[in-house]
């Protein structure tokens, strides 16, 4: 499990580097942010059993299930307010 | 008007003190009563917050039916999106993602719209090939990207194997 | 030195290698990997909890997770409306 969640990291960290746009990179977070914790979190347990260090693993992987969507939504955001003035699709996009 | 406050005080202060026995793993008297007054600071806060206009969101049960499936949609949505990075590094064409606009089912008032869009931001972005952008509610529709294209043409599409 | 700390030490050279990604290249470029890079210190710090049996450490990794995405949001909005 502890190999797993690496090799998704580095998956991640290899997307964001060969990612070709902003929009296209953000994809590349939520592996890291849900999947790595998840199998982390998971082998915790396994090792340790229900115990206070394993509720706490799974706290952070909950937070980063959670909370990953909502960041990806704000920087997708954020970039294309930046790129265009609007979030939302251009005329020409609609078309 | 506190009486109307004190139902939702008292839920967020049961919650605040749950997670506090959480993580101290402890019933030491020390660490009990720093943990009524962090509960009870936190508490009160969230109500004050509440009370001076955040927004309203009221779930329904039913929206937790997908749940059980989002884990598959995980793995699956991991390995389309891997695949495709695999697929550029090894030379292959580079395919941009694409802005799509996927149809919003009909929601109540405000505070079930606002529930809905959280459910379903976080329920879609879960998985690695799709993220929301952002939702137009006079249109009833949200704008996603997806990595891998795929053109969905609702909300239960998203969430379909 | 156990599967944790070895681990570990994996998602610390990503980190720098993230890290080199923040320090160069376009803003939003930056930002992301600056995002990326928050989750995998969080994920190290409990690895490394993990490894050297420590409780504390995954005292701050809780806490690192929480931080983290509060400030990547507040960022994130300064840079929609403001910067």
């Amino acid at each position: 499990m502890l190999g797993l969640a690496v090799l998704v990291a580095v998956g991640s960290v290899v997307g964001l580097i060969a990612a070709r746009d902003d929009l296209d990179r953000l994809h590349f977070l939520a592996p890291a942010s849900v999947v790595s914790p998840v199998l982390v979190a998971l082998a915790v347990v396994v090792r340790e059993a229900l115990d206070g260090r394993a509720i706490k693993a799974l706290l952070v992987a909950a937070f980063f299930v959670v909370l990953n969507p909502i960041l990806s939504q704000a920087t997708a955001r954020a970039q294309r307010v930046r790129e265009h003035g609007d979030w939302r699709l251009t005329g020409e996009e609609r078309r | 008007m506190w009486q109307r406050a004190l139902g939702p005080w008292l839920v967020v202060w049961a919650a605040c003190f749950g997670l506090w026995l959480l993580l101290t793993s402890t019933v030491d008297h020390t660490e009990l009563l720093t943990g009524v007054g962090a509960a009870t600071l936190a508490a009160t806060a969230f109500e004050v917050v509440r009370e001076h206009g955040a927004p309203r969101a009221r779930p329904r049960l039913t929206w937790l039916k997908p749940v059980p499936l989002l884990p598959l949609l995980v793995l699956r949505d991991t390995a389309v999106v891997f695949a495709e990075l695999g697929r550029q590094l090894r030379g292959g064409h580079r395919r941009p993602g694409r802005l799509q606009i996927v149809r919003l089912p009909e929601l109540g008032d405000d505070a079930e719209r606002n529930a809905g869009h959280l459910f379903v931001t976080i329920g879609v972005a879960v998985s690695p090939n799709t993220y929301v952008i952002g939702f137009e509610p006079e249109r009833d529709e949200m704008l996603v990207h997806q990595l891998v294209p795929k053109r969905p043409a609702s909300v239960d599409e998203l969430f379909s194997l | 030195m156990t599967g944790w700390l070895v681990a570990a030490a994996a998602v610390l050279v990503l980190v720098l290698a993230v890290g080199i990604v923040a320090s160069r290249g376009p803003l939003m470029r930056r930002v992301i990997a600056l995002e990326v890079g928050g989750v995998l210190v969080t994920l190290a710090l409990v690895l490394l909890a993990e490894g050297f049996d420590r409780d504390v450490y995954f005292d701050l990794a809780v806490v690192l997770g929480a931080m983290t995405f509060a400030a990547s949001l507040v960022f994130v909005r300064f840079l929609e409306r403001w910067l």
